[in-house]
Formats: C-alpha cells, sequence, structure tokens
C-alpha cells in the first residue's frame, strides 16, 4: 500500500515544505488554492472515463480545450458576452469536441496497446492543424467579423485574446459566497444525505456494505468538528475562510460533473466501459461492442475537457490563442497521478486530492524557490520536472506492473 | 425413445491447408443428454466443437463441408454470438471472466437487468441504470439451481481457479436460452471435492433439459457421468455407444486402435547398457503455459532415440523447453554426469546440446532473413564460425556460411529458389527444415526435436524420420522426440515415454499394445 | 507483360507508403516554389546540406534502440543532455577547434555510457510501453537539467550569465569551434557550399553502424529485438542486449548533439532539448524505418528529406507568407504525421 501511494506521499511532503518555505499568508494560500482548485478540476475529472476504458490516460484532452477555444473565438467574433456569451461558446465547442473525440477514438482503436503515446503524439499534430487554421487561415480564407480578433495584417488571429468585463469570470461571478458559508451549508448537507441514507436504507444496494462508505461518514463528522474548533479557536484561521471567495456557480457546474461521472458508473454504458476496461476480447466474446465503446469513452472525455477548458479561461479572462492548450493534458495528468490514481484505476477522490496537491506545489513552488535559492526561477523549473517525473513514474511503475504481472499470470493458473 | 435430435452434424469435413482433420463425422446428441467426446490429439475433437462453436479460426481457414441441424432447422453458425443466440453456451478452458467485477455481475455481463431513469429516458437505452438487487437475486437463483456454495457478491479475482469454473457454468445456466453446453477438459482444474460438485451439477442441468457435450481424457469420469461416449481417431468417428455397453478398457483401446505400421522403420530390439546414461533429468519442474510439469524424472541413454508423448496440455512439450532454458525452471538436469545450469541462457547449446522446436515460426526462425543465416545463426553463436575479424567488429561472412548451408540443403531436399531467400517464404515443411539444418550444423551430442513432422505432408515425413534415424545410426547422435503423433514416434523410436498431468505416467517400448499406451495418457497407469 | 510490370510498380508504391510520396511530392514542390520565386537558391541548398550533416548522428542513435527491439528512442534528450554537459565542459577549458570538438565527444562517451545504462535498467523493466515510459524519461532529464544549469559550478564568462546565476540560455561557439567541422575542408560547388569535413564524420558514424549491424555483437542485438524468444533459444541474454541498445542510442545522441551544435554555431541549453526527440524519429519513420525496423538506408534517406523539406519551406514560406511561422507549422504536422502514420500501422496483433 506504501509503495502505491508513494508518489502521494512525496507529494505531501513537499507541499508542505514549500508552503512553509514560501512563507505567505494563510489567507493567500487558501484563497490561491481555491481559486486554482475551481478552475482546473473539470479538466482532470475529463481524465476518468477514459481510464475506466482501459485506455490509459488520455494525452488527447488538448483537442477538448481547443474546441473550447474555437467555441469563445466563434462566439467573440460576433461580439456575443457575458454568461450568455460563454453558454453559446460552450454550445458551439460540443460539436466540435464530439467530432474530435470520434476522431481521435477511431485512431485509438487502430493503435490498441499503444493510446497513451497515440494520444501525445496526436496533441502535438492536432496542435500544427490548429495553429495553421488560426494563425493563416483566418482573415484570408475564414471571414473573421470582429477585426479586434486579428493581427494588424489581417492574416491570423492575435494573441492573447482578451474577454471583457462583462465576459470575464461571468460563470464565477454569477454566485459567489465566503468559503467559511460553502463549508458550513455543505456539512449540513453532508450531514442530512447520510441521514436520510440511513432512514430509507439503501445500504447494501447489490453491493457488500464497505467499511469505507462507513469511513466516509465518520470522516466527514471528523472533519466537520475540526473544522468548528479551528474556526472558533483562530482568528487567523476565521479570516481566512471568511475572507476567500467561492464561485458557487462553478462549483455547482463541477458537483454535476462529479455527479455525471458517478451516475455513469452505474449505467449499462458505464458498465461497459467498464468491462472494456478490464479485458477487451472478454468483453467482446461477450458481445459488448469494444470499439464503439472506446470511441464513446473518448467522446465523453473530450467533451467534458472542452468544458473544463471554458471554465478555465473564463475565470483567467483571457488565452493566448497559439499555447493556452499546450500544458493541458500534461498538467491535468499529473494532476490525476499525484492524487493516487494510476493508467488502471482512477477515481473522482483521486481527482480532487490531486487537483489539491499539485496545483499547491505548483503556486508556491516560485517563492518556495526564491526564499530557498534566492532563484524563483529555480521553483519554476522544480515544478515543470515535478510534474514531468510524476508521470514518469506512473508510468514506469505500472508497465513494471504489468510486466510482472504477465509474468506471474503463467505461474498463478495451475496449482 | 424417439426424441427429437436436439443437434445433428452431418458429414462434417474440415481440412486445413493439406491436412483433413474432420474425415466426414456425423454427431447427434438428444436435449437432457449427456454425450462424452474422447480422443487422443489431433483426433479433430476441439475443431469440431470449434465449428459448433463458429470460432474464427474456422472461417479464416476456409470454413468446412457438411450440414449442422440444430433443433430440426438447417443452421449456419459463423460467429460464437450465432451460436449463443441459438442457445449453445461453451465453458472454455480459459476462462471468460472479469476479474474486477463480482460473480453476479460476471454471471449477467451483457444481460444486465436495467432499470430506466429520467435521464435514460433523454439520454436513451445506455444510460439505464443497473438494477443490482435483481441481478444479484437471479445470479443467486442458478448458483443455488446448480447446487454451487459461491456468494454471488464476491470479486472474481479472489476465486479460487475451481470455482471460476463453477461461475462460467453458472453464467451458461442463467441464459434462458440455454439447449446445449459444451465443456472442454472441465475437470482439468477442478480439486477431487470440487469435482463431485461439478458432477453433481452437471447431472441437475442435464436433467432440466440442457444437453452436454463434455471433452474429457479421464476415463472415470466419463464412464460416472456420461449417457453416451463418442470416440473420433483421425478424424473419423469410431464409437458412438451407450455408457452401459461399454467399459473403461474398451474407450481405451479405441482411443488408441491405429494399425501399427508394420513397416516399421527401425529395429526395435537395440541392446542399451542403461547404466550409460547421456542426460538424467530429476524432479523436473517447468512453468511453460500451458505445457506445464510437476515431476518429471527421465534417464536418457547413449545412443537412444527416446520418444516423449502424451497428450496435449500436460507438460511433453516442457522437457526439451526446460532444457534449454526458454522457461523457469525447478529440479536437476546432469549431462555426461555434471550438472546442466538450464536456467543461464544458452547453456546446452554450449555443451553440444541442439534444440528444434515445436514453434517453429515463434521460436525457430526469424522470418525476415535467409535460410543460409538462419541455418547457421547458433553455430556462429556459440562456435564464432564463419565470421571475419575487421578492427574491433567480428563480421558475418554470407560467402563462408552459404557453402555449409548448400550441403545441408541437399541433404535435407529443402525446396526453394537459392539459399539466400527468404524463410518467411518457404512452406512450413521447409521451414521445419531448416531449423533441423540450423541444430545440425552445430554437430550436436544431443538433439532435441519437438513435433518434427508437423504440418509436413505424408510422404516428407517418411523422408524425415528417415533422416533422423540415419544421422542417430551413422553419426551416434542420440535423439530425444516429442511429438504428439504417437504413430511417428512407434516409427522410429528405441523407448517412449508418456507423460500425464505433468509427471512421466511410464514409459512403454513401441510394440507395447495400444491400450497400454492409452490407459497411461488417460493417468489409469498400466493395468497387467 | 505490361500488366504485370503495372502491377509490380503499384505493389511498390504501396510498400514506399502515401506519406512517403506525400512527402517526396511536397519537397518537390517546395524546390519547385525556390526558383519560381526567385529565392537565393545557392544558399538554401548549402543550408540544406549543413541541416542534413549535423542531423545525420541524431537520427543514427534510433538504429540501436529500435534494432534492440525497444522502440523508437524517445529519451533521445538523455544523451543530448550528456552531449551537452560535455560540451560545457569543453567550453570551460577552453578547447577550441577540431580538437575541441573530439575533446567533448569523447568526455561525452562516459556520461551517456552511465546514463544509458542506469536508463536501460528501467527500461528492461517496462517491456511494451518503452515509448511512453521514454519520452517523460526525456522530458523528466531536461527539467532536471534545467535546474542543473541554474546550478553546476561552470565559471566561464563567456558562458554564464554576467549578471546572476546560471549558463546562458544560448551560447554562441565563433571563440571556439563555430561551425569547425563544417568549415573543414569545405568545398565550393556550383556556388553551393558543401561541407565535406562534416559528411566525412558524419559518413564515419554511419559506416561504424553498418559494420556493427553485421557484426556478431549487432547480429545478436538484431536477433533480440526481431524475435526475443529465438534470441533466448540461441543462448542470447535478451536483457544485456537492450542495455546495449540503449547506451550506444545514447552515447550516439551526446556525440550528435556536439556535432549539432557546431553546425549550427551555439549550444543552447535549458528547454530546447525537450522536443529534440521528434524530429529524428519523424526522419528515420519518414526515411521508410518502422519502430521494429531500420536501416542505414532509411536513416540517411529520411535525413535527407526531412531536412531538406525544413531548409526550403523557411525561404518559400517566408516568402509567400511572411507573417507568422509557417514553416514551423507545417513541421509540426508532418513530423507528427508521420509518427502517427507509424503509430497506426504497428497493429500489436488485432485483439478483439
Amino acid at each position: 500500500m506504501l509503495i502505491d501511494n508513494v508518489v502521494t506521499i512525496l507529494f505531501c511532503v513537499i507541499c508542505a515544505a514549500e508552503i512553509i518555505l514560501a512563507k505567505q499568508s494563510f489567507a493567500y494560500i487558501v484563497d490561491q488554492i481555491c481559486t486554482r482548485l475551481f478552475r482546473n478540476l473539470i479538466l482532470i475529472l475529463a481524465l476518468l472515463v477514459p481510464v475506466w476504458a482501459g485506455m490509459g490516460l488520455n494525452f488527447s484532452i488538448v483537442l477538448g480545450a481547443m474546441a473550447a477555444q474555437i467555441g469563445v473565438i466563434f462566439v467573440l467574433n460576433f461580439n456575443m458576452s457575458g454568461f450568455l456569451g460563454l453558454l453559446a461558446a460552450f454550445l458551439a465547442s460540443v460539436p466540435l469536441s464530439l467530432i474530435f473525440g470520434y476522431m481521435a477514438g477511431r485512431l485509438f482503436n487502430r493503435t490498441k496497446g499503444q493510446e497513451m503515446i497515440t494520444g501525445m503524439i496526436l496533441g502535438f499534430f492536432s496542435k500544427g492543424i490548429y495553429d495553421l487554421v488560426l494563425m493563416f487561415l483566418c482573415g484570408p480564407v475564414i471571414p473573421i467579423r470582429n477585426k479586434d480578433l486579428l493581427l494588424t495584417s489581417g492574416v491570423g488571429l492575435t494573441t492573447p485574446i482578451t474577454l471583457d468585463r462583462a465576459t470575464r469570470s461571468a460563470i464565477n461571478k454569477l454566485w459567489q459566497l465566503p468559503l467559511d458559508q460553502v463549508i458550513i451549508v455543505g456539512l449540513a448537507a453532508f450531514l442530512a444525505f447520510w441521514i436520510l441514507r440511513a432512514v430509507i436504507g439503501r445500504f447494501g444496494r447489490g453491493e457488500r456494505i464497505d467499511l469505507g462508505k462507513l469511513r466516509g461518514l465518520i470522516a466527514g463528522m471528523l472533519a466537520g468538528v475540526a473544522y468548528f474548533a479551528l474556526r472558533a479557536g483562530s482568528p487567523l484561521f476565521l479570516f481566512a475562510m471568511q475572507t476567500t471567495v467561492i464561485p458557487v456557480a462553478t462549483g455547482i457546474i463541477i458537483a454535476t460533473v462529479c455527479l455525471y461521472i458517478a451516475y455513469l458508473s452505474r449505467t449499462k454504458l458505464g458498465s461497459d466501459i467498464a468491462a472494456v476496461g478490464q479485458n477487451r476480447a472478454i468483453a467482446s466474446a461477450m458481445g459488448i461492442k469494444v470499439n464503439v465503446i472506446r470511441i464513446s469513452a473518448i467522446m465523453i472525455s473530450t467533451l467534458l475537457a472542452a468544458l473544463g477548458q471554458l471554465v478555465f479561461i473564463q475565470e483567467i479572462g483571457n488565452f493566448t490563442t497559439y499555447s493556452a492548450h499546450e500544458n493541458v493534458g500534461t498538467f491535468a495528468i499529473a494532476a490525476l497521478l499525484v492524487g493516487g490514481a494510476s493508467i488502471k484505476k482512477a477515481s473522482i477522490s483521486h481527482a480532487l486530492l490531486g487537483a489539491f496537491l499539485f496545483h499547491t506545489m505548483f503556486i508556491f513552488s516560485p517563492i518556495a524557490g526564491k526564499n530557498l535559492f534566492n532563484d524563483a526561477q529555480v521553483g519554476e523549473y522544480f515544478r515543470v520536472f515535478a510534474c514531468y517525473a510524476v508521470i514518469a513514474a506512473a508510468l514506469a511503475l505500472h508497465a513494471w506492473k504489468t510486466s510482472v504481472a504477465q509474468k506471474n499470470a503463467s505461474t498463478s493458473e495451475e496449482k | 425413445m424417439a426424441q427429437q435430435k436436439l443437434l445433428h452434424f452431418r458429414n462434417i469435413r474440415k481440412c486445413f491447408s493439406s491436412n483433413t482433420v474432420l474425415n466426414g463425422v456425423d454427431f447427434s446428441i438428444e436435449p437432457g443428454e449427456i454425450v462424452a467426446l474422447v480422443g487422443e490429439n489431433g483426433a479433430g475433437k476441439s475443431t469440431l466443437m470449434n465449428i459448433l462453436f463458429g470460432m474464427s479460426v474456422i472461417r479464416d481457414s476456409g470454413g468446412f463441408e457438411g450440414d449442422i441441424e440444430f433443433d430440426g432447422k438447417s443452421i449456419r453458425i459463423s460467429t460464437p454470438l450465432d451460436a449463443m443466440s441459438l442457445g449453445i453456451g461453451m465453458v472454455h478452458q480459459e476462462f471468460m471472466l472479469l476479474p474486477g467485477f463480482s460473480v453476479a455481475r460476471n454471471i449477467k455481463l451483457n444481460r444486465e437487468n436495467l432499470s430506466p431513469t429520467l435521464i435514460s429516458g433523454l439520454a436513451g437505452r445506455n444510460y439505464r441504470v443497473l438494477d443490482l438487487d435483481s441481478i444479484v437475486r437471479e445470479a443467486r437463483a442458478s448458483l443455488d439451481t446448480l447446487g454451487i456454495d459461491i456468494d454471488p457478491l464476491d470479486t472474481v479475482e479472489h476465486l479460487a481457479v475451481g470455482h471460476m469454473q463453477f461461475v462460467e457454468i453458472a453464467r451458461e445456466f442463467n441464459k434462458d436460452n440455454l439447449k446445449l453446453l459444451v465443456l472442454d477438459e472441465p475437470t482439468a482444474v477442478l480439486t477431487e471435492s470440487e469435482a463431485e460438485r461439478f458432477l453433481a451439477c452437471i447431472k441437475t442441468m442435464a436433467e432440466s433439459g440442457i444437453a452436454i457435450i463434455f471433452i474429457s481424457h479421464r476415463l472415470d469420469e466419463v464412464m460416472r457421468l456420461a449417457n453416451r461416449v463418442v470416440i473420433l481417431r483421425d478424424g473419423q468417428m469410431v464409437f458412438d455407444e451407450n455408457i452401459q455397453s461399454t467399459s473403461k478398457m474398451q474407450i481405451a483401446e479405441l482411443m488408441v486402435g491405429r494399425k501399427l505400421d508394420s513397416r516399421s522403420l527401425v529395429n526395435a530390439d537395440r541392446i542399451f547398457d542403461d547404466a550409460d546414461v547421456v542426460l538424467e533429468i530429476e524432479h523436473l519442474q517447468v512453468d511453460m503455459p500451458g505445457e506445464r510439469t510437476r515431476d518429471i524424472c527421465l534417464k536418457v541413454r547413449r545412443g537412444e532415440i527416446l520418444g516423449i508423448g502424451g497428450l496435449a496440455g500436460h507438460g511433453k512439450a516442457g522437457i526439451s523447453n526446460a532444457v534449454f532454458g526458454m522457461y523457469p525452471a525447478k529440479g536437476s538436469i546432469a549431462y555426461e554426469g555434471e550438472p546442466l545450469d538450464f536456467g543461464m541462457e544458452g547453456e546446452a547449446l554450449h555443451k553440444g546440446m541442439a534444440f528444434v522446436s515445436e514453434d517453429r515460426k515463434g521460436v525457430g526462425l526469424l522470418l525476415d532473413e535467409s535460410i543460409v543465416f538462419n541455418a547457421v545463426f547458433t553455430e556462429m553463436l556459440v562456435h564464432d564460425s564463419y565470421l571475419r575479424e575487421l578492427g574491433p567488429f567480428s563480421l558475418f561472412s554470407m560467402s563462408k556460411a552459404e557453402n555449409r548451408v548448400k550441403t545441408m540443403i541437399k541433404e535435407l531436399d529443402i525446396r526453394c529458389a537459392s539459399p539466400r531467400q527468404s524463410v518467411g517464404s518457404l512452406s512450413g515443411g521447409n521451414q521445419q527444415k531448416v531449423c533441423m539444418a540450423r541444430a545440425l550444423i552445430t554437430q550436436p551430442k544431443i538433439l532435441f526435436v519437438s513435433e518434427p513432422t508437423r504440418g509436413i505432408d505424408i510422404g516428407a515425413k517418411q523422408i524425415l524420420l528417415n533422416y533422423l534415424v540415419k544421422i542417430n545410426r551413422e553419426q551416434g547422435i542420440t535423439i530425444v522426440m516429442t511429438s504428439s503423433e504417437l504413430n511417428e514416434l512407434r516409427s522410429v523410436c528405441d523407448r517412449i515415454a508418456i507423460v500425464t498431468a505433468g509427471k512421466v505416467e511410464g514409459i512403454l517400448k513401441p510394440e507395447a499394445p495400444n491400450v497400454d499406451f492409452a490407459l497411461l495418457m488417460s493417468g489409469e497407469g498400466v493395468k497387467r | 507483360m505490361k500488366y504485370a510490370g503495372i502491377a509490380r510498380v503499384k505493389a511498390g508504391l504501396k510498400s514506399f507508403g502515401l506519406p512517403r510520396i506525400v512527402i517526396l511530392l511536397f519537397i518537390l514542390f517546395l524546390n519547385m516554389m525556390l526558383f519560381v520565386l526567385d529565392l537565393p537558391v545557392a544558399l538554401t541548398f548549402s543550408q540544406c546540406l549543413v541541416r542534413v550533416g549535423i542531423n545525420i548522428v541524431l537520427s543514427l542513435a534510433m538504429a540501436p534502440c529500435i534494432m534492440a527491439g525497444t522502440g523508437m528512442n524517445f529519451a533521445l534528450p538523455l544523451g543530448i543532455e550528456c552531449g551537452l554537459v560535455a560540451g560545457m565542459i569543453s567550453l570551460q577549458f577552453n578547447m577550441t577547434g577540431i580538437a575541441g570538438i573530439a575533446a567533448a565527444m569523447l568526455i561525452s562517451i562516459p556520461f551517456s555510457v552511465a546514463a544509458g545504462y542506469a536508463y536501460s535498467l528501467l527500461v528492461n523493466r517496462v517491456k511494451g510501453s518503452e515509448m511512453m515510459v521514454s519520452t517523460y524519461v526525456g522530458f523528466s532529464v531536461v527539467a532536471l537539467m534545467c535546474i542543473a544549469w541554474l546550478i553546476l559550478p561552470f565559471s566561464h564568462p563567456s558562458i554564464v550569465w554576467p549578471i546572476g546565476k546560471g549558463l546562458r540560455t544560448t551560447i554562441t561557439l565563433d571563440a571556439w569551434y563555430d561551425r569547425a567541422l563544417n568549415n573543414l575542408w569545405a568545398l565550393k560547388l556550383w556556388g553551393v557550399d558543401v561541407p565535406v569535413g562534416l559528411f566525412l564524420v558524419a559518413g564515419l558514424f554511419c559506416l561504424a553502424m553498418w559494420l556493427f549491424m553485421r557484426s556478431k555483437a549487432g547480429l545478436m542485438m538484431k536477433a533480440a529485438g526481431a524475435n526475443p524468444k529465438y534470441a533466448l533459444a540461441n543462448g542470447i541474454k535478451v536483457d544485456s542486449m537492450r542495455a546495449l541498445g540503449t547506451i550506444l542510442s545514447t552515447v550516439l545522441g551526446g556525440v550528435g548533439i556536439i556535432i549539432y551544435a557546431q553546425g549550427f554555431g551555439f549550444y543552447q541549453l535549458y528547454n530546447a532539448p525537450l522536443m529534440m526527440a521528434f524530429p529524428a524519429i519523424s526522419a528515420v519513420l519518414i526515411g521508410g524505418a518502422s519502430p521494429k525496423k531500420i536501416s542505414i538506408l532509411n536513416i540517411v534517406l529520411g535525413t535527407v528529406m526531412f531536412q531538406t523539406m525544413l531548409a526550403v519551406a523557411v525561404p518559400v514560406a517566408n516568402s509567400m507568407i511572411p507573417e507568422g511561422n509557417l514553416s514551423e507549422v507545417v513541421r509540426t504536422i508532418v513530423s507528427n504525421g508521420v509518427i502517427l502514420y507509424a503509430l497506426s500501422r504497428m497493429q500489436s496483433g488485432s485483439k478483439e
């Protein structure tokens, strides 16, 4: 168990060290972490379904990000803004991301067993096509109405593309509450949910009564008690909780995505995806259409990635047209892996934990580096290194385990 | 008892390239009947069942001739799904279970009970939720009816191997339309008590009207379970009688009842000194997937041709593979009295042994390379032959090697356009000869040959076997020959060891009675 | 007779591959445009020859690992970083001229062997996933070296930042061995500068690899890569062969980057080596190699095609569309497209 989670534990240590070295105020820490969580979570959640389908880490979510960006550009072209503008951008990106996902899925079906490297290279390749279209065809070949979007020469879109005041953070601004209130309401809802569950007696629906589920209740209650204690005891803590602002609307979107994924896992489609993920040959022999399921998984993933990138862009308020999506895949994947997921197993809790740890490290690396080495650059390089190393380690561990398992499978068959 | 036949195979013929595997088989079964399908390697049992189940290997090799009638109607079975929709189920030797799912979900895989929800109303059938309660209930019902004591909520990966078999059976039984169930060596992985429960389970199924075909070599089991016994031999049905009218001995006799070719190639009465042992194998345990051995003890006498036979999957192929370090193995092997470190790569080769593997394309050849290159490769590696020094490099010299190979080509009669032709373009038989050439060019003292004439046509078989006899008599090369074809072993070997269930069950002389061989192969031992 | 001939041509074209034909046509088109647009032809071809020469050894680095069965070496940056360290040492100690280049190459070898050996331990435990693991190992090493460049104790004033810590991002080589190999015995043919020394050195490496492929060790390695079970049956230690392939590839990477840097005239540190495996991989794939099979012809032909395309595309693209970086975009599309095509044809057994 320790080995499996060595990466997560290591990251906890690194984050703790960095927070201490960075010497920032608690309120700043909480605020930054919350901002990044809400900004990046959906992108990480988009990775879950392909893992279930046995296709590993979907490096091609960058296609979904590009679809979202094209959607935003499309909407800006017609001078739409505000929340409705963002909604329109998302709707515009839906058909695009589904098409991209479909094509990626077809390609993955031709490269079974090497989906991850295919996804990575596909990401690079698509970036080339994207650049070609946006840099050279927009303007001369594709008519752009909104001249603000074009470069002065008239050929190619400008960078960065900025959202106007009405659109910037439009989703976030829909409904904002202090963190303190949100936590209290959350704890109350959590308690109510468990009481309801006990009352209706829906435990053990076809699956064992998991000690794990009871553990969740106990952990939640302990967390609640701890929260109130800290709140009452430390004015610093209370201040941080009260000044950090939570974009509740965004939170609702994130929750919806989580609910969708949870629901999906209980459906026929979800069951088929899990079956395909375990063993393609057996699933196929039982009549499950493996190729179709794999394509569906990638399409869902790409669509969620588009949503995730849209949320990301609206929060920041602008995006570098040609490079905003570059590291989408790498960062999201590293975050998921840090949260304890692996190539074969990933869950919502991994995404949550990973988002928290990874982005914490990301925020504080440069500052910690500056304080430790007198050079913020070291910190910046370190966080990039940590990102790549996490992925390399996860891939290596998985590959090692797989080859060992294959060797042992032959020994364990007979007595 | 004029019941309508459930399944009727009429005059089934099947050839794989030039090899006739099924030669006019007529076979039928009635609902609720239990039929045992018995036969040696290559008798055609697996092929017949593959045809029944629509496996792609049949389609990919040219289909089959003959008719199949099921439930009175003439049908075509092209894919496993066709077979399943007709009500034919099969429990394979490799289990088709998803390890991460529970027993219940495996039983209902892709036939799950679903409940519609609001979302599924909008998004379609695929978004209906699995009704886990009813899935578990149904699974439990099937398991109970069959008398299987497994908790449907257990995850498959935590089950004992034997239990997995039961889950597979429960899965087939759960299918509403199941009419015929095929089982391939079902008790191979079961313990004694599990096997008992298995027999009871099958009887229950038969009582509910399901017809059962099971392939087995365990004659005890056949006698206890089957209503009828069908024996296949060389692609033909040689016996089809009710179990009451036969006995174990009779079945054994008929399994291996080939006329002994009176023109046996050799004088099978050569005298050997039992103490002059060139290779001694003790307690060899080999982990070769599909051919595991448990405890092989064998002595190879100098100058003899020793045959190793037995049913497929019982471990005979594991022995020679272990000597050459192809698979992890435990135990001890002594060569000329000295212990052999068989785990070290190439150890056996350096000591003067050579190996012609049964997997000629996978292990025996580099298909893209020329005949010359393939033939001299081992010799070049082991004895540094055919190399030319150029600075720090030892370069392979094609011209030096070519002459040697040309001689070999003539000796073995390898049909090719030129020695530089790539082996991938040769016929199977000629490829086999190249593998043989490679082994012989190293001038071994002991030659291990596995399945020497597999894929070679009848005429060439004799020639190859004659050649083996020749090098044995003239050059004194000891030969250890592993083969699935008992006939071939009996025509050239001095002794034949039969390997059953991973152990040497017995050693016979080639002229021993057929029934002795059959009993050894079914693990009954020789009762005399 | 005629139909047999046509069938043969068709079969030949099919095995040559559609993407290769497309790229060949594209190169011809670009060359045509060179003349049509009246661009400086001699200069372009000179640059083309230099590009080919300096990239050959990096492309050559793909050969040992494909032969040994570990697939395309996405971890080439590992070898490149070893070469860069050696290069920095050669600069630090003022090794100039051809001797400086030779010294740098020699110094890189022990680093590459050590790094390659350590990395091979990992490669032997991740059979089947080499491509993915090697990519991220390569990235991690580059990122780690970024930190190293900042804190390693180099002190030569021309290679470290005047203010602040660490080595510079780009270090021009005029004070040491800028283009020393290129200019060695250089000829001028019809106005085109032919870097004879460069070609001789590159050619020497190609010859050495060609000989190695036919030597006993090379044949053992090829057998291990082509069919591990066959190799085992012949007493070959497959893991050792894989390690040998990895080490050789790393060494060639180290040597290759030194030749590359002297050819361009500067060492590029920090994030520059991050994606350097991809041009080498695309080049050999274009030349006809696959993740399982490679020959010297593939390497040379592929590098010539790929680098020619790049060399000619830059002036043509810039004169046609002065804004933006069309040649860069084209390079991305072609190079990654070729790798995708190769991956989609790998078909690791149609397991369905």
